[in-house]
């Protein structure tokens, strides 16, 4: 059991090695990405749900908004002056913040909408089964909806009849 | 022509011409005519529409021959427009002369011996003679129903027998003792012995001229004295009768049947041969008197009759040891003793029986003392025959079915039968039918009780519902049209079924019997469980009797049937009945009528989806209160939905715009 630990442990320390070289070595990237995914973080922090779909949306978005200047650096120069000349750049900034605002956007737009798609969706079922109950009440009588059985034909009948025997033949 | 009315396109009764001369105790008589013998010395006699009829008795005097009896002509029910009601007639010729007693109170000239014999007795024998051929007996012989033949007076014929129940106008003294102790409507058919017995006192009213026993007469002493010392001497009395007058009188009103004169001796006597009169035949006497209520009976038949008459005392008196020493001891025949013993049972039996079981057993008793004596329960003192009249008359009398209720129930005839010495097989019908009452009455629905037993012991007695009784609906077949004569009128009764209607229907057809009856005992949810009961028994009758259409009837069903329509619940099928009942009703036949509302299945299956439909309504208005209660807290389900739906959106978004960055700088 302590040994599984340990190894796991060992497992981690390994990776965190490898991923800090790897760091080391792409810094300009982790650079503008680090800059560039700042709603990101900032919507990780504020984010209380488990799930973390606030950062999903958020962080998508600006993924999308982040990863064109990072092929930039990578296809041009990936050095820390080629970074600052992308960082400098105010399109770059409109770019990566841009493209968060849209996840925000989208996040805060999307529960209105799946609302009323809701909303719709429960009253043309509500109808439906409103108009079944039409349906059953022109075939049974106001009797099968559990309502005291007064039923019009009935009095309409008797008077039929009665007129009848007051006549027969 | 104003108040004739009309029978069967034939004889035309003048309502406005009666008769009161002609009149029979329960019968007016009205003048009438043959329009197809063209005939007008005929007579109706319009019957008492509460006393039952001799129906069978008129069928077979048709074409009597002879001139002893009035002529019968025809029978039928006529609309008697005088009271609006439906009454029976009988059709007769009229009495060439008068009647020849108008009371028994009046005085006529005394009869010569030869107008005895040529005017009265030769035509009466030969009538005897021909009723006994006929299987039939008058029971009217008396005084007062003897009519002259012809204006000169000549001869005397018999009236008629057939308006009321056998005897049940005879004056006790001119019926045999054993008649006479019967209630008068319980007398029964007789027979020729009866008949005899009758014309023999009538024959001593015409020797005489006279009633034999002056205005006052106390019956009930008359009876004892005439149980005592035989019905000759108290009867007779202290009038002078010839000696060879008396020879017949003896003879025919002697007590004892196998001793009393028949048709032979009487023609024997009319041929001039003439014998010792014979003495009177007196009962057996006991060596002690019995005493019952403080009197002393020194006979067994007059001990037997006070025991009878004395019911609510003689329970005691019979379980007593003084009355068991006396059977033992003072009875000269131990037969009787027999008798009883059989009857009743031994002497333990006897006096360990119950208080409640002393009617029974005084009963039994005195049946077992006097075997030829009427059957006494509970002061009802009835021949087997004579128990349908009894009901017939006095059906509205509740002490009175109460009493024949109890005499039914008691069983007595079987026991009666087993102690007569000689066969009787004219009453095997009425005890076979007695045999089976119990039964019927122990079942109180419709179609049983005493209803029953009042149609079954009275074959030709009409309905007495009240719904019909005035139309006399005295054959199934007319029971139909009875009630749509009802139908037609102004108030319709409730239903048209009664327990006189089930019980008639009951007795007198083969095509409805006690299955068809049940139903309408029993008491069902069912709507208009009733009426359809009541219409399939009816519609059998009009099928199988051929009635043709009957709207007015058909009408009256169908506004009944209304709940039974009603309780269809699928509204199109409803209609569809109430459309083919509407198409039934207007053909008039009621099994079309039953067709169209007497289907199981369709109901089993209409309660079946009924069934259903409430279910899913029920879901449905579940599911309405769900999905409402889901529309109020929308916003809280759309929340996290919605978050799901922004990460999703977003994921496929960036997904697709990270591919399109990358093809494009690949590019």
């Amino acid at each position: 059991m302590a040994s599984g630990s340990a190894n796991a442990s060992a497992t981690k320390a390994i990776f965190g090695m490898i991923a800090l070289g790897g760091l080391v070595f792409t810094l300009p990237t982790v650079l503008i990405i680090g800059v560039g995914m700042t709603p990101t973080i900032a919507a990780f922090m504020i984010d209380r749900r488990r799930e973390k779909y606030t950062t999903l949306c958020v962080g998508g978005m600006n993924f999308v908004g982040v990863l064109p200047f990072v092929i930039k650096l990578w296809s041009e120069d990936h050095s820390y002056d080629k970074a600052f000349d992308i960082l400098a750049d105010p399109f770059t900034w409109l770019s990566m913040m841009g493209a968060a605002a849209i996840g925000w956007a989208i996040y805060i737009v999307a529960p209105g909408v799946v609302a009323m798609a809701l909303a719709m969706r429960i009253e043309q079922r509500i109808s439906s089964l409103r108009r079944r109950q039409r349906d059953l009440v022109e075939e049974w009588g106001p009797g099968v909806a559990g309502s005291a059985e007064v039923e019009p034909e009935e009095s309409s009948a008797d008077a039929d009849t009665d007129a009848d025997v007051g006549q027969p033949g | 022509m104003a108040g004739t009315i009309t029978l069967k396109d034939r004889f035309d009764i003048d309502s406005d011409a009666p008769l009161p001369e002609l009149d029979s105790p329960h019968a007016t008589a009205y003048a009438c005519s043959d329009r197809m013998a063209n005939n007008n010395d005929l007579i109706a006699l319009l019957c008492d529409p509460a006393v039952p009829v001799r129906i069978e008795a008129v069928d077979s005097l048709r074409n009597f021959p002879g001139y002893g009896l009035i002529n019968y002509i025809d029978w039928g029910v006529v609309p008697w427009a005088p009271n609006g009601r439906r009454q029976a007639v009988v059709i007769m010729m009229r009495p060439g002369g008068g009647r020849v007693f108008k009371s028994l109170d009046a005085i006529n000239e005394p009869m010569t011996d030869e107008f005895l014999i040529k005017g009265f007795l030769t035509p009466a024998a030969a009538t005897l003679k021909e009723l006994s051929t006929r299987g039939l007996s008058h029971r009217a012989i008396r005084p007062t129903n003897l009519f002259y033949t012809s204006q000169d007076q000549r001869s005397i014929m018999f009236g008629e027998c057939v308006t009321a129940p056998p005897a049940i106008d005879q004056p006790a003294f001119i019926e045999p003792i054993e008649s006479a102790m019967a209630d008068v409507t319980a007398r029964g058919e007789g027979g020729l012995l009866d008949d005899l017995f009758s014309l023999g006192v009538t024959t001593l009213f015409l020797v005489l001229g006279k009633n034999p026993l002056g205005k006052t007469i106390d019956y009930n002493k008359l009876l004892e004295d005439r149980i005592s010392s035989g019905s000759y001497t108290p009867i007779v009395g202290q009038n002078r009768i010839p000696m060879h007058i008396l020879e017949l009188l003896r003879g025919l009103m002697s007590d004892d049947p196998r001793d009393r004169w028949g048709l032979r001796d009487i023609d024997l006597w009319i041929g001039g041969q003439r014998l010792t009169p014979k003495q009177p035949k007196l009962p057996m006497r006991a060596r002690r008197p019995l005493v019952v209520g403080g009197r002393e009976y020194e006979n067994i038949r007059s001990a037997a009759h006070a025991l009878a008459r004395n019911w609510p005392i003689s329970g005691e008196i019979i379980r007593g040891q003084d009355f068991d020493s006396w059977l033992r001891r003072s009875l000269p025949d131990d037969r009787v003793n027999a008798s009883v013993e059989k009857i009743a049972g031994n002497r333990a039996t006897i006096e360990s029986s119950a208080k409640g079981d002393e009617p029974k057993l005084v009963t039994k008793v005195s049946m077992a003392l006097d075997t030829a004596a009427p059957i006494a329960h509970k002061g009802l003192a009835a021949h087997v025959d004579g128990i349908g009249p009894t009901l017939a008359l006095h059906f509205n009398d509740e002490s009175m079915r109460q009493k024949v209720a109890e005499f039914i129930n008691g069983r007595f005839v079987s026991q009666w039968m087993s102690l007569q010495t000689r066969t009787r097989p004219e009453l095997m019908q009425a005890y076979s039918t007695l045999e089976r009452l119990p039964a019927v009455l122990l079942q109180t629905g419709p179609g049983f009780g005493l209803e029953r037993c009042l149609y079954e012991l009275n074959p030709y007695m009409h309905c007495r519902s009240p719904m019909i009784e005035h139309l006399f609906v005295t054959k199934v077949e007319e029971l139909v049209p009875a009630l749509e004569a009802v139908a037609q009128g102004s108030t319709v009764p409730p239903i048209p079924m009664d327990r006189h209607i089930a019980a008639f229907l009951v007795a007198r057809s083969t095509d409805v019997d006690d299955r068809f009856l049940r139903p309408l005992a029993v008491k069902s949810d069912a709507p208009a469980a009733e009426a359809i009961a009541v219409l399939r028994i009816l519609a059998r009758v009009q099928a199988m009797q051929r009635n043709g259409p009957m709207a007015g009837l058909a009408a009256w069903m169908a506004s009944l049937l209304t709940p039974a329509v009603n309780a269809y619940h699928n509204l199109k099928l409803r209609r569809s009945v109430e459309a083919n009942l509407t198409l039934a009703t207007d053909t008039g036949l009621l099994t079309e009528l039953l067709k169209s509302v007497d289907d199981g299945k369709a109901v089993q299956r209409d309660e079946q989806g009924y069934a259903r439909a409430k279910q899913e309504h029920q879901q449905c208005v579940s599911q309405i209160t769900q999905m409402t209660s889901d529309l109020q807290n929308k916003d809280i389900l759309a929340s996290e939905l919605g978050e799901q739906v922004a990460a999703v959106v977003s994921g496929v978004v960036a997904s697709l715009g990270s591919s399109v960055i990358i093809i494009f700088f690949i590019a």
